[in-house]
Parts: structure tokens; sequence; C-alpha cells
């Protein structure tokens, strides 16, 4: 196996096997959340919920002078890594945290999220996102464990990752040079130069 | 004429070479190229060089979980999916399909298809020395190898000129030079820490990795482009692989016959000739039995793979499997252990960037224990490290910085800090209680026993791993890096997919599986050049010596069956 391999096996055992990292860890932290969070969940809500997850991406990589996720159209993306890709407690978190969002637009703003001003939904995910960071150290690591991540965490990561990889994203967000037929390695950075979208 | 004798005859040639990955795609040119008739069995499917890259030239967003495994993939294939990708899934196993039993964990990665494992190896090679030719003998852990550096190396010369090897002399004793395509370019980062580590460690060396990657058009071959997507098969033939470069070479001396779904279950013998008449193929597919025979016989069908086929060619003359008089067949499998190394951030530099994707990071050949007091350490043997240095990407940004919106999309989308990755590749001592055994009451779907690992590294190995997390911290330290962390993720035997040793070479017959030139010291005419021979396995990535070995024991087979001596 070679190093850049690794490297990405590394990475993602860092970041992103949150994604597929199933089952595992026994019910040290037994309970009716944890077991709520093992049952079923209803992969239906996904789809009755796309405008809500096209806005929240949206809001966390809004369109500037480059396209943004709405433009991107990383929603179905996005839907398919949550049904297919990810462990059963972050499905269970993630629709969760979809109805959370919407309950907490209505509470302070009288109107859903879709419905919000940019101003009130980037209120909304800056709270969501406070509240979800992870926590630091061992908890964190032992909360990741047992209930897997949280829900603004699995949106954001798989947003990042949607947009970076989708054609707009990579190609107008990012810099994606499909053949680049030769390797220089010094170069000065151009002005505005973008970060490659594939490494 | 008599039908039975016509059918025999059509079933028979001159050789028959059992696989077709690295080892098996050298032994098939050679071979025909020397002018044998030679049959190449794999029992997978075919795989056409650029035809069957299905998923070479797709970007990210054609895929449809854009590169990404599914939780159906890690269920289906918990062992397989460790390597894959979306893109390169279908060059490995289902793991349900191809079961093997592991008594203490070890990952089987394999790829069942013409090509094997060169369409997805790592393509690092470097020569082995005789530091390592002469390591067992030194320190009794083994048996010595039959040969030594002298032997091997115009062997080196001729599969590197013919595969095409980048990378640099650097004239060490060590890790031998050779003769190498121009190497690829150091970027900024990793050129500083070159010149740090010469200008603080006496005899530490950091160089370009010596990569099968072309740097210039090579026997019809063209160079690298530089996308980074090696494991879904190149195109451009820009790396080496069975399927761009020893089979096509191969088919096209005429001599060649490529027979895919063709699992060999035994190897034939004659106990009254002492030689192997053939071997018993199993369809894949159909599962009918065909008997195919040759005056030589070549076993590539990996360290597991071939130990799997010894084992379960028995017969009166070999009740524990064929060539095993020794009881060595199967025993000290070796793998390299890794996955332990350092980490470490670099500030400066800000306004240096690169271009292209190369395939191959740098090298730190080994320093450890090379004969001398300054080197020598309390444990034996070595390691190499490899690693890069590169600025982060989104892949690290967007997953690690606090925040939403414009600001964090601004710095999502801008080259990230500079990093640097180093990680050991160590050498394990061959150990005969690590062992490929068949279990004879599980059988796969074609009625064939299923192999059993048994694998574990030991203290020797432990040790190692303390001195190169800390020497690698240490040399990122003294090179101006900051934030540096060690790591040592846990190693499963097997990971780095360099199963070695489970047919050894030795001098001595009750003590080895093959001789000095990788022939059967019990059956003269069947000979073993993939990683089952490797007598030590040193801490160098060991494919390039497979090929070296196998176009080595081709010459001699063909000099002996001209002689009439087999």
């Amino acid at each position: 196996m070679d190093a850049s391999i690794q490297k990405k096996m590394n990475r993602r055992k860092a970041i992103a096997s949150l994604l597929v990292l199933a089952g595992g860890t026994a019910a040290v932290y037994s309970g009716v959340r944890w077991r709520k969070l093992n049952t079923a969940p209803d992969l239906v809500k996904l789809q009755a919920h796309k405008d809500l997850i096209t806005e929240l991406a949206e809001t966390i990589i809004p369109a500037t002078d480059t396209p943004g996720a709405k433009a991107a159209g990383i929603t179905p993306f996005i839907i398919s890594l949550v049904t297919d890709c990810t462990p059963r407690r972050e499905q269970n978190r993630f629709i969760e945290g979809l109805i959370e969002v919407d309950g907490y637009a209505r509470a302070e703003y009288k109107r859903s999220f879709i419905k919000c001003s940019t101003e009130q939904r980037e209120a909304v995910v800056a709270y969501f996102e406070k509240r979800d960071r992870p926590y630091k150290g061992l908890l964190g690591k032992v909360s990741k464990r047992i209930m897997g991540d949280s829900f603004f965490t699995i949106m954001k990561k798989y947003t990042v990752i949607g947009y970076c990889t989708s054609m707009k994203g990579a190609t107008e967000g990012l810099a994606y040079d499909y053949v680049p037929g030769r390797y220089v390695g010094s170069v000065k950075l151009q002005p505005g130069q973008k970060c490659w979208a594939t490494e | 004429m008599n039908p039975n004798i016509k059918a025999v005859k059509q079933l028979t040639y001159d050789a028959i070479v059992i696989g077709s990955g690295i080892s098996g795609g050298w032994a098939a040119k050679e071979l025909c190229e020397k002018g044998l008739k030679t049959l190449v069995l794999e029992r997978g499917r075919n795989v056409e060089h650029i035809t069957d890259y299905v998923t070479t030239l797709k970007t990210p967003w054609e895929f449809k979980y854009h590169g990404l495994n599914t939780s159906k993939d890690l269920e289906e294939d918990p062992v397989q999916s460790n390597v894959y990708n979306e893109g390169n899934k279908h060059f490995f196993v289902r793991d349900r399909e191809h079961p093997y039993i592991q008594e203490k964990p070890f990952y089987w990665i394999r790829g069942y298809h013409v090509g094997g494992r060169s369409l997805t190896w790592g393509r690092q090679c470097y020569r082995l020395s005789d530091l390592d030719f002469e390591a067992n003998q030194k320190d009794g852990y083994g048996v010595d190898w039959p040969i030594r550096y002298r032997d091997i190396a115009p062997w080196y010369d001729y599969a590197e000129q013919f595969a095409g090897i980048s990378g640099q002399n650097e004239g060490l004793s060590q890790l031998p030079d050779g003769q190498f395509l121009p190497a690829m370019e150091m970027n900024s980062l990793e050129k500083h820490f070159r010149a740090r580590v010469k200008k603080y460690f006496d005899g530490r060396c950091v160089t370009i990795g010596r990569v099968a990657n072309l740097t210039k058009g090579w026997n019809g071959r063209t160079p690298c482009q530089y996308r980074n997507l090696c494991s879904r098969g190149c195109p451009y033939g820009g790396y080496f692989s069975s399927n761009a470069a020893t089979l096509p070479a191969a088919m096209a001396t005429g001599n060649m016959t490529l027979r895919p779904f063709s699992i060999v279950s035994e190897i034939l013998y004659d106990k009254d000739k002492k030689r192997a008449t053939g071997v018993r193929v199993i369809d894949a597919e159909t599962n009918e039995v065909t008997e195919f025979y040759a005056r030589i016989i070549f076993l590539n069908a990996s360290a597991i793979g071939s130990a799997f086929v010894l084992l379960n060619s028995k017969s009166d003359a070999f009740p524990e499997g064929l060539g095993n008089s020794s009881s060595m067949v199967g025993r000290n499998l070796m793998d390299h252990h890794f996955k332990v190394g350092a980490m470490a951030d670099y500030h400066g530099m800000e306004d240096e960037y690169y271009i292209g994707r190369r395939p191959v990071g740098i090298y730190v050949p080994r320093f450890r224990n090379l004969g001398d007091t300054a080197s020598q350490r309390d444990y034996l043997r070595g390691f190499g490290f490899q690693g890069y240095g590169e600025r982060e990407g989104w892949e690290y940004t967007g997953l690690t910085e606090d925040g939403f919106g414009k600001a964090f999309k601004e710095k999502l989308t801008r080259p990230g800090k500079w990093s640097f990755w180093l990680g050991g590749w160590g050498e394990t001592l061959p150990y005969e209680t690590n062992v490929v055994t068949l279990d004879l009451l599980q059988k796969d779907k074609w009625g064939l026993p299923l192999a059993k690992v048994n694998f574990s590294i030991r203290e020797n190995e432990q040790a190692m791993r303390k001195d190169m997390q800390q020497s690698a911290m240490e040399m990122l330290e003294k090179s101006g890096f900051s934030n540096i962390s060690g790591f040592d993720y846990k190693y499963v035997g097997g990971e780095c997919v360099h199963e070695m040793g489970t047919a050894r070479m030795g001098h001595n017959p009750r003590t080895s599986v093959l001789n000095g030139y990788n022939q059967m010291h019990d059956v003269l005419n069947v000979f073993i050049t993939d990683g089952s021979c490797m007598t030590s396995s040193a801490c160098q990535n060991p494919s390039l010596t497979y090929m070296a070995l196998t176009a080595r024991a081709c010459d001699y087979a063909v000099g002996q069956l001209k002689k009439g001596e087999l």
C-alpha cells in the first residue's frame, strides 16, 4: 500500500470516517436515547425536507462570486449519503436535526426555515453550529463513538463533500485540473488562487 | 489417432504460469519471449488494457457517491472496503464470494482478474541490498538467503529497464541505485525537508519515491499524466501493470494462451518421474474440471494463493502438500508493519504551490542497524519512511474550520496550510508460527478448502514501531515543523498488502522450499517467484524484487530445459 492511500485512510479516520463506520460499540451508555437512535430511521422524511436541506446547504456554502451549494445542485447527493453511507444513529440524528431546525425557526421567527430571510437563516444556523460543535478531547471521542456525529456536523460535512466534488463546486468554486499532464513542484501562488479540487 | 491422446496433446504446453499479477505477467513475458508455448491461467475475469478501465476517465461527480463507499460496501466487504473506493472497487474481490479464515485479524486484500494486483499496487520500487540478503544469516532469524546482491543486480537492471521506474540515484549501500527514468520533482516543502535532514542527520537521506510511473515515453507507453488515479487502470499506460506491459509483450510473441476463469485447484505430480506433470483447473463459471500439462510450471498465485495450491496438491509422495517435505509451505508469512509515524504543520512558504497530482511521495531509506555502532538500536532490522508535503485542501479545512457562510467558503476554497506526513514501513521477521493452513471442513463455492491465516507481529516489531514514531517526530522537529503529532494506528496483519515468505528460498531442502533459482527443492520443474519465495521481508516494497527474481528464474529454467535437465 502506498503513502497517499494510507494518508487518505488516516484522514478519513480523523475526519470523514464518520461516514461509514457502522455499528460497533456496545451500549455502555444505555438509555432511551441510545435505543431511539438505533431504531430504523424514516428515510422517506428526507425527501419531504429536501428544500430545507437545500437552504441549509446554501447557508453553509452561499453563492458569492462563485456558485454556492444550491447552484451546485447537491441536495440529491446529500440525501444519497444520508440514505446509503451513514450509520443508523447518525441517520436518526440527522432527521431529528432537520425537524429541530424548523421548530427553532418557527419558535424564533414564526415561519419555516425556508421562508426565513437570509439573516434569520444565518441566525438559526449559528445556533445549531454552536450547539452541535463536537466536544473537545476525550469527551468528544466518547460521545462520537456512542452517539455518532451530531446533526450539524453531518450536515456541514456532507455539504462540503458534496460541493467540492460537484461539477460547479470543483470547476468554479475550486480549481479542477482534469488531466494535468505535468507535475511542477514549486509554483508561485496566483492572485485569487483556488485550492485544487482533487489530490 | 487415439482420441484421448489427441485431447492430451491439445491441452499440453511447454510451460504453465499460474497467476497473471506482477510476477505471473513477468513469467509469461520471459517464457514466451524465450520461445515456450505458454498457458497463463488466471482465476478471475479478463481485463483488457484500456478497454476495461471503465472508471478511469470519470470525474468525481460522475459517481453516485462521488467516490465514497456505502454502508453496504462496509457490511458486505469488511476487508476489501478498507482499501477500495467507488472508483476501483471492481478491481477487488467481493469478500463473500472468496471467504478465508482469520485466526487472528488479517486483511487479505485481493483482486481476481487478469493483471491481479498489478492494476492497484502502490508502484514503489526499491532494490534489496546485501544488508537484507545477509540479515537472516547474521542474526539467526529464518534461514540464510541462497543469493546475494550480486546474483540479482543484473536482473534488477533488466526489470527496471523494461518496467520503467522513475527515481534518483543516491549512492546508498542499503538502497542500491538503479536504471531510472528521470525523477519526479519534489515540492517546495519536500525540498526543504530534504535539505534539513541532510544537514542535521548524518547519513539520512530524503529522496523522491522510486515509482513505476513513466516520466517519459517508454516501450510504447505514454508518460504519466499526473492524474493520480492509477488504481482505476491507466488509459495512457503511464504505470507498469501486467495488462499494460508484460502481457502485451507475451502476447506479441504468439506463444501465449491466456485463460481467465481458471482456478487451479492443484498441481499434478508423477512420482516415478519425480516431476510435476500439469495442473487441475476448475472453470470458475461452469465448475468444469480440466487438466493441462506442461514441462515446467511457474506458480505465481501470490503468497497465500500459492501456499494454498501447494498445500492442496496432496499425493502419496507428498501427503502434506506438493514439495512440502520441509513442512515450510505456508509458514513464515510476513507483511510490512506500518501505520506509524508523525504529522506536522509548517509555517511559511505561503506563496508556494504546485501543479499536478504526483502519484508518489518522498522516501527516507533505512538508517537503523546498518552495521555501524551509531545506527544500532535495541531491535533487529529496520524501516524506511514514506511521506509527503502538501498544502491542505478542502478535505481538511472544510471539516476542521468552525463556522459557515462566506468567511467559511473563502477558507474552504483557498490553499490551506502546508503540512507533512511521514509514515514508517518496517521489516517483519520470519516466524514459523505465522502460517497459512487449509481448513478442510469449510469449503468455498467450488468445493475447495478455505485458507486459514494466523499472523501477528511480535516484540521486535513493537520495539521498532516506537522508534519509527520517535524518529519521525524528531526529524520533523529538527526541520522546523510545528504542531507535530506522532501516531500509531492499530496495524492489522496483511493491511500493507505485502504478503511474503510462505515458500521460502534457502540452501537446505530440509528447512526451505525453493533453491537459489526459485526452483522447488523437491520438484525441479516447479518454480515459484511471487512473494512466497521471500526468505526475509526487508523493509522495502517488494514487487521489484519479484520481477527481477522471476526474470532470473525463467532464464535459468529455460536453460535447464534446453540442457534436458527438466
